[in-house]
């Protein structure tokens, strides 16, 4: 080791200068100290922020010990680190004069270093996001519950409006079949207006509880063996009416004699969608019910000679409440539920589908799919 | 002529099955309440029951339940009519004793047809 030169001696003091300013003007705290706790360098973020109330250049040769007296869990980690001489060691967030402080401490050659953060604004922001989610969890058990109560509503409602219901109909009916008397030609077609509008009514209603029931998952159902053949007839003889009044050939081709495990109901009501809006948009012509069995699938298609639909509406079918724009659209009736409601029925009740084709002003086939795993 | 006990409180909901029933060529008895149609049932021998589920008081499935209890009317088929499908439904429904049910809103034209299969269906097994 030789003598160092004043010009030597010069730049060293200047490099000195230079990194204690990078450490005095540092956005963290640092303060070194050696193994007996003597400060030997710190900067002033840790005067500020650990209410140290005195001068940097105080703070250098006082104990570390008596500076944290105010702040017990720092003091008493530093006073362990130093009996046991641990490499390292990390505090959780410490409040200090309403801020939080992450302070962390490394061993170096001959005492520890220790460095401070301020992470206050982190941690307001890690409060808030916490009291935001108990709020977002709050409004979303609400939103359940009202949606539960939705449901019961709309259940409960539907309840009540059948109950009137069942006095119109069934008393229409009585008068229909003349059983209350006799009842001249002209009287009788009104009767049939009321009759026919009830049942209209009370299908809309129906519809609507079984969507509130596929919207809050209790759809029910329930499989049983059941003759295809009577299913079928007893769509043909509920659409039969209306197809005469519009002249209408409907043909039929089905497997005879074919028995299946399926819900009876279910199956009647999209095939009787499918068929109902197929004599309902179609003015004259032919409307084809066909269906096709293999081992593995049962494929129930409805083909008509309506007025088609464009491309551009096919994805809008599916939805509820959907009505698309048509020439007829003033002659029609319905609700736009129909077919939702055959779609969410072949999805819940029979693992199936429900597809489309259709060519504008020509006409429309639309096709049920159903596994047919059940069969016995 | 066949005896037919109807338990149902609506009015309107009495009449109406009672004038098909008589119609078809059936007599009717009539009972407002589950106790009423008990004591009924027990004094004149029906050959069938139709009962209302939701009835006020004892409903139509504790009152079927004490009927099927009687000595002289277990054997009695028993019709539930009701304007809302059970959980479970039919099976429910004939664990509960019932011979089968009828849904409101009735239908006008098939109701007796309706009736008589599910009354000859019980008399079968």
């Amino acid at each position: 080791m030789g003598v160092i030169d004043r010009d030597q001696e010069k730049a060293l003091f200047e490099v000195k200068e230079f990194l204690v300013s990078i450490i005095g003007n540092a956005p963290y705290g640092i303060v070194a100290f050696d193994l007996e706790g003597e400060i030997i360098l710190t900067n002033s973020f840790v005067i500020e922020h650990l209410g140290m109330k005195m001068s940097v250049n105080k703070a250098i040769g006082k104990n570390i010990l008596d500076l944290t007296e105010k702040i017990p869990l720092l003091k008493t980690t530093i006073e362990k680190n130093m009996r046991k001489g641990r490499k390292k060691f990390n505090l959780p967030p410490l409040k200090i004069n309403k801020r939080f402080m992450l302070v962390k401490g490394r061993s170096i050659l001959n005492g520890t270093i220790l460095v401070i953060e301020d992470i206050t604004d982190l941690k307001s922001t890690e409060i808030k996001l916490e009291k935001q989610s108990k709020e977002l969890s709050k409004a979303n058990l609400k939103l359940q519950e009202l949606d539960k109560m939705k449901s019961i509503f709309i259940a409960s409602m539907s309840h009540e409006l059948r109950t009137p219901l069942n006095s119109i109909i069934g008393f229409t009916g009585l008068l229909l079949q003349g059983l209350s008397g006799n009842i001249d030609e002209e009287a009788m077609s009104d009767l049939d207006i009321i009759y026919n509008s009830s049942k209209h009514l009370l299908n809309l209603i129906n519809d609507v509880i079984d969507i509130s029931k596929i919207e809050s998952g209790k759809l029910d159902s329930h499989f049983e063996s059941v003759k295809f053949d009577d299913v079928i007839e007893e769509v043909l003889s509920t659409v039969s009416k209306d197809a005469e009044k519009k002249d209408i050939k409907i043909k039929k081709k089905f497997p005879a004699g074919f028995i299946m495990v399926t819900d009876k109901r279910r199956l009647f009501q999209c095939i009787l969608n499918l068929m109902s809006n197929a004599v309902k948009f179609t003015e004259k012509g032919v409307v084809e019910l066909e269906v096709v069995k293999n081992s593995s699938v049962l494929k129930i298609a409805v083909k008509d000679t309506g007025i088609g639909i464009k491309k551009e509406d096919l994805p809008k079918l599916f939805k509820s409440f959907v009505r698309l724009d048509s020439p007829m659209e003033t002659k029609t009736s319905g609700t736009g539920l129909g077919l939702y409601l055959s779609q969410k029925i072949m999805s819940s009740v029979f693992q199936g589908s429900i597809s489309v084709k259709s060519v504008y002003g020509k006409g429309s086939v639309f096709t049920l799919s159903i596994p047919l795993n059940r069969e016995v | 002529m066949k005896k037919v006990l109807v338990i149902e409180d609506n009015k309107n909901n009495m009449r109406l099955i009672t004038k098909f029933l008589n119609k078809a060529g059936y007599e009717t008895i009539e009972a407002e309440t589950g106790e009423e149609g008990i004591r009924l049932a027990l004094e004149k021998k029906p050959d069938l029951i139709l009962i209302d589920i939701k009835l006020p008081g004892m409903d139509g499935l504790e009152t079927t339940r004490k009927l099927k209890e009687c000595n002289d009317i277990e054997a009695v088929p028993i019709i539930a009519v009701t304007s809302y499908a059970m959980v479970g439904d039919r099976e429910q429904y004939l664990k509960e004793g019932f011979a089968g049910y009828i849904e409101k809103p009735l239908d006008p034209f098939t109701i007796i047809k309706e009736i008589e299969q599910i009354w000859k269906k019980s008399i079968q097994y």
